[in-house]
């Protein structure tokens, strides 16, 4: 039994960290700008697909893939904030229009990735798949590369975030949009950039999803929709508590099945939510309330 | 021939899909993304029922609807206290929930295999199997769904849930409980999708969960926001077009997927463009045609007390028509509020003066109940009114307006002063459906009622314009006439004056006169000390939370020691 | 040439019109106040000077060039800088995190570090808080750092939007003499908002009077004093 929980707790620290990173990715983009960005599926898919093409068919190295997928993403995500959403603020188009918008974008986007590249599962070859046993808990390779992935590229966002000019510029635009401006900070330019990080990082995560899971047109809403989660567990507007929101997320997930029966074990992440939601709606980390 | 009566058929399910969702999007401002999870439920309650209860065919469609309509009562729960992105991702929660459930709750809905062996159901001694056959029964369904929809969106309950998603606040001050509404629009909503599941279910004689996925709930929110929210019409249309149509495809003799794939990528393009040239829809909530109402009527005679609604019995006793004691509030450390005691004598104009920030404003949110007090008491003609709901205090007799104006903007003058007047029975399901006399009857008196308001800020002329299209002073006379109409006999206006032009203060001032000298008990927020000069019989001074003079306006004014907080004191 | 010269200025909000052109200057080395009552539009006319609201039309002249049309980025650059009403710190933020976002747009590092120097100094109490966050500030507090944050970008023409609102007499009286002095030893020009006349009056050279989105009065400070009592104006 404690080893058992002892093994579903690593588990959930592991999926818990990739959810955590795909949190943040969307809640950098929602922080900052207010959009609620469900198009962020269509930013991994077309990343990913990207990267499977080169890896899979160019027969381009795997690190060399990650790398593509995180500039697919980026110019992908920063395209979308300058082609779709600028336009839209342009003529003051209320949140849910937004919101409208980037849902019919996951649609069309989705449907143009099938129409090109059929609908049929692909794999993302090259990464050798084999064990580790740590006392008393195992995992995969392509496991422990979620666990380092996820954490290194958190850090880093975090620490960019916190000692640099830009990260210090885009905390404060998440903040306080209008006294942004009042100190000389262009919001405008701050989109793009939020974009450029999150969608980065969010095809980053895709490929990691990608190493276990099959590659197919709609890979991405499943993940994002985690990290909506993650963000509203944590508190809208808070980083940190986007990758508190996603590991307690994972957790609940993994640890659930010592409670609960089997069938539930898929929508225990939408009750974490529906709970977190109706009981303390501004998130475990939130400070803003209203 | 059967190919395309099966395609109208869809047609007629995706109607009725789509007007319980623009109830719900449109009328009430609510975005839900979990229409096919209700949609889903629905289907599974009435194959269930059917094959494994072997109730017979009208049952098993009850079954369904009530079924629809108590999960979403359910769900309305704790959708109440949520609203914008709260209320998509908890809904998109719900959606996932049920969809997850469907899916691995194998016992009950036999997992991805789904029900098949659904019985077709027998009506009029034959059984309904191809199409054609099922034509009459769902056209049947999608008119009465329409119907009922229709019915309650362009009713006097149709005007409050609009109302409710312009503005929720301003829906609690003229005396709408929001709450009710928002159960009342999400059961109504599950409902009509719970007539849809029942006969779809029927219909296919086979579910599974991919009918009713996120992809489902998100083909009904594009359906409804392209045909036009607040339009029941553009919901027909959009399903038409975007049901319909597509199918057209199918004859490139491309492979299904591929057809489903384009379909799905001119919709979600048509959506961003949409949203970006004409946020409105195919058919605008105002459409051509549709706003006739008021327009060309002769104004009626106009005289005060004509238009002064009573919403409880006539108050003629002595002493104050409102007294509040020792109220207190504070805000993370500021008193807003510190042991303040006023009383409002009846018929009078008192006035609340004092600098920014003295906490005027928090007074009427204490008043009328937006702010819980943190002690201290209310009493209106005798009553205590303390603890009550901001809605609750309005249909007592004390209403609010706000500096902001707060108009339902996107409804026209008229509707925004009609939907204030209280008591009315089309506000109701009962007296809607079941006693359409009384319902029209109530409606054209409170129409005349709400004309006659608004003649008497003198913009009758205006009633049949948008809101929000009128100047900022027009603005703030239709939002005295709204407040007139709740029928309350003692008005808290908040700064009536403020950021209107000098003619425009004239006329506002003079008719506050007006309804004081016809029996209305009024308290004003101004900072503006020649309007109070102009309109208040008495006047309470307040500075950081407290109330330290009272009396009438000149002698407050005559006052250095009220000079120096007003203005500052400075040693040079 | 004033420092800044506005004219026919019209601005509001989506489609609501607040201000309807409205003409002023400041001059190098001014303290000048715009008053008026509740919804007159001072608070809109600043943000549509600043940048933060677009011009419906009418222009802006800061030192010489047209500004009308500039990014308040762009703005701030040159050296006009608005402390807003209401949420002037980063509340989720440190002091220390605040000081530096003040700095924003000064490039040169050792220009930021001399200027943080000289704020601290001259606000010893943000030196004592650099660590916490600035919403557990007090309110006098806040409105100080407020004020730092703006200095830290070495502003030519400091646009103040209700420095006193919500602040106990005491302490409106310290920050009045705070801007005065700075305006002083930094040779600074203000342009101000203020409802307390008294103590607007008691710095302030000059004195524009708004209502409903139009300049009724332009006086100076000494003979809007000299009347007294003021009551028909706001």
């Amino acid at each position: 039994m404690l080893a058992l929980a002892a093994q579903l707790a690593t588990n959930g620290l592991i999926s818990g960290s990739l959810y955590a990173l795909l949190g943040v990715s969307w809640g950098l983009i929602f922080a900052t700008t207010k959009i609620f960005h469900f198009a962020h599926a269509l930013t991994l898919t077309v990343a990913v697909y990207a990267a499977v093409l080169a890896v899979g068919q160019w027969g381009w190295g795997l690190p060399a893939g990650f790398l593509l997928a995180a500039v697919v993403g980026c110019l992908f995500g920063v395209a979308t904030e300058r082609v779709v959403y600028r336009p839209l603020r342009r003529v003051n188009a209320t949140s849910l229009n937004i919101f409208l918008a980037s849902l019919g974008l996951l649609i069309a986007g989705e449907s143009a990735v099938l129409i090109v590249f059929g609908p049929q599962a692909r794999d993302l070859p090259g990464f050798p798949i084999s064990g580790i046993a740590l006392g008393p808990v195992a995992f995969t390779t392509v496991e422990g590369l979620w666990l380092a992935g996820s954490w290194a590229l958190l850090l880093l966002l975090i620490a960019w975030l916190w000692w640099t000019r830009y990260g210090r510029a885009i905390r404060a635009v998440a903040s306080n949009r209008e006294l942004a401006q009042c100190v000389g900070i262009d919001p405008e330019r701050m989109s793009l950039l939020v974009f450029g990080i999150g969608s980065a990082l969010v095809g980053l995560g895709g490929m990691l999803l990608a190493l276990r899971d099959t590659v197919s047109p709609t890979i991405g809403v499943q993940p994002v929709l985690t990290a909506f989660i993650a963000v509203f567990l944590g508190g809208i507007g808070s980083i940190p508590g986007a990758v508190l929101g996603g590991l307690v997320l994972g957790l609940a997930e993994n640890m659930g099945g010592l409670l609960l029966p089997g069938h539930w074990q898929g929508v225990i992440a939408f009750v974490v939510l529906f709970s977190v939601l109706v009981f303390r709606p501004s998130g475990l980390l939130g400070v803003r309330t209203r | 021939m059967d190919f395309w009566l099966h395609v109208v058929n869809m047609i007629g399910l995706f109607i009725m899909l789509g007007v319980s969702l623009n109830l719900l999007l449109g009328y009430g401002g609510l975005v839900s993304m979990a229409q096919a999870a209700f949609f889903g439920v629905g289907a599974y309650a009435a194959a269930l029922s059917a094959r494994d209860l072997g109730l017979p065919f009208p049952l098993t469609l009850v079954v369904a609807i009530v079924v629809t309509t108590l999960l979403a009562g359910v769900v309305t729960f704790p959708a109440l206290r949520v609203r914008g992105e709260y209320l998509i991702l908890l809904t998109l929660a719900f959606q996932m929930v049920i969809y997850g459930l469907m899916l691995s709750w194998v016992d009950l809905t036999a997992g991805r295999t789904g029900i098949s062996g659904i019985p077709r159901p027998r009506l009029f001694g034959k059984t309904l199997v191809t199409p054609a056959e099922f034509l009459p029964l769902i056209a049947a369904g999608a008119l009465v769904t329409f119907a009922i929809a229709y019915r309650i969106g362009e009713s006097p309950l149709g005007r409050v849930l609009k109302a409710m998603r312009d503005d929720e606040t301003a829906t609690l001050a003229i005396g709408k409980s929001v709450l009710r509404y928002k159960v009342l629009v999400f059961c109504v909503s599950g409902g009509l999708a719970g007539v849809a599941a029942g006969l779809f279910a029927h219909y296919q004689a086979f579910i599974n969960p991919f009918s009713f996925n996120l992809d489902r709930s998100i083909f009904l929110v594009a359906l409804v926001v392209l045909g036009g929210t607040g339009n029941l019409l553009g919901t027909v249309a959009g399903a038409i077009l975007f049901v319909g149509l597509p199918e057209v495809l199918r004859f490139l003799q491309a492979r299904q997927d591929i057809v489903d794939a384009i379909r799905n990528l001119v919709f979600g393009l048509l959506l961003v463009l949409f949203m970006r040239f004409r946020p409105e829809g195919l058919v605008p909530e105002h459409a051509r045609g549709r706003r006739r109402q008021g327009v060309g009527q002769p104004a009626p005679a106009v005289s005060v007390t004509g238009i002064l609604p009573s919403a409880g019995p006539a108050h003629d006793g002595a002493g104050p028509a409102l007294v509040a004691q020792g109220l207190r509030k504070s805000f993370g450390g500021i008193k807003a509020a510190d042991d303040l005691s006023l009383a409002l004598p009846r018929g009078k104009v008192t006035a609340l003066v004092g600098p920014n920030g003295a906490g005027k404003t928090t007074v009427f949110n204490l008043l009328t109940g937006f702010l819980a007090a943190e002690a201290g008491t209310v009493s209106l003609q005798g009553e205590d009114i303390t603890r009550l709901a901001p809605w609750r205090t309005v249909r007592l007799g004390l209403a609010r307006s706000f500096q902001d104006v707060r108009l339902f903007e996107r409804m026209t003058v008229l509707d925004n002063v009609l939907v204030a007047l209280p008591e009315q029975p089309g506000e109701r399901l009962g007296p809607l459906f079941f006693a359409p006399r009384r319902t029209a009857e109530a409606e054209r008196r409170n129409r005349d009622q709400a004309l006659g308001s608004l003649a008497f800020v003198g913009l009758a002329d205006r009633a049949g314009e948008i809101a929000s299209s009128l100047a900022f002073g027009e603005q703030k006379l239709v939002a005295l006439a709204r407040l007139i109409a709740t029928g309350a006999d003692v008005l808290l206006l908040d700064e009536p004056a403020s950021g209107v032009d000098l003619q425009w203060v004239r006329r506002i001032l003079g008719l506050i006169r007006q309804l004081a000298a016809a029996g209305k008990t009024v308290c004003i927020v101004e900072h503006n000390l020649e309007v109070v000069t102009a309109v208040a019989d008495h006047a309470y001074f307040m500075e950081a939370g407290r109330i330290i003079a009272e009396g009438r306006p000149e002698e407050l004014m005559a006052d250095p020691r009220l000079a120096d907080i007003y203005f500052g004191t400075s040693r040079r | 040439m004033s420092l800044l010269a506005v004219e026919g200025l019209a601005t509001g909000y989506a489609k609501k019109q607040i201000v309807f052109g409205v003409d002023l200057r400041v001059e190098a080395g001014e303290i000048v106040a715009l008053m008026g009552h509740n919804g007159a539009g001072k608070t809109t006319s600043l943000k549509a000077i600043a940048g933060l609201l677009p011009l419906w039309s009418g222009g802006i002249i800061f030192d010489g060039e047209p500004i009308g049309q500039a990014t308040s980025a762009a703005r701030v650059r040159r050296g006009l800088s608005l402390v807003p009403q209401e949420r002037f710190v980063f509340a989720d933020l440190t002091v220390a995190d605040n000081l530096e976002l003040g700095a924003f747009s000064v490039a040169d590092p050792t220009i930021a570090a001399a200027q943080r120097e000289k704020v601290l100094t001259l606000l010893p109490v943000l030196a004592e808080r650099r660590r916490q966050l600035a919403g557990t500030l007090s309110g006098g507090e806040q409105r100080m750092l407020g004020l730092g944050m703006a200095l830290m970008r070495r502003p030519r023409l400091l646009l103040l939007d209700e420095p006193s609102l919500g602040l106990a007499p005491l302490l409106v009286e310290r920050i009045m003499e705070t801007i005065r002095d700075i305006a002083r030893h930094d040779n600074l020009t203000v342009l101000l908002v203020e409802q307390n006349v008294r103590h607007a009056l008691a710095i302030a050279q000059r004195v524009y009077i708004m209502r409903t989105g139009r300049l009724i009065v332009e006086e100076t400070g000494a003979a809007m004093a000299a009347r007294g009592e003021w009551w028909d104006l706001f």
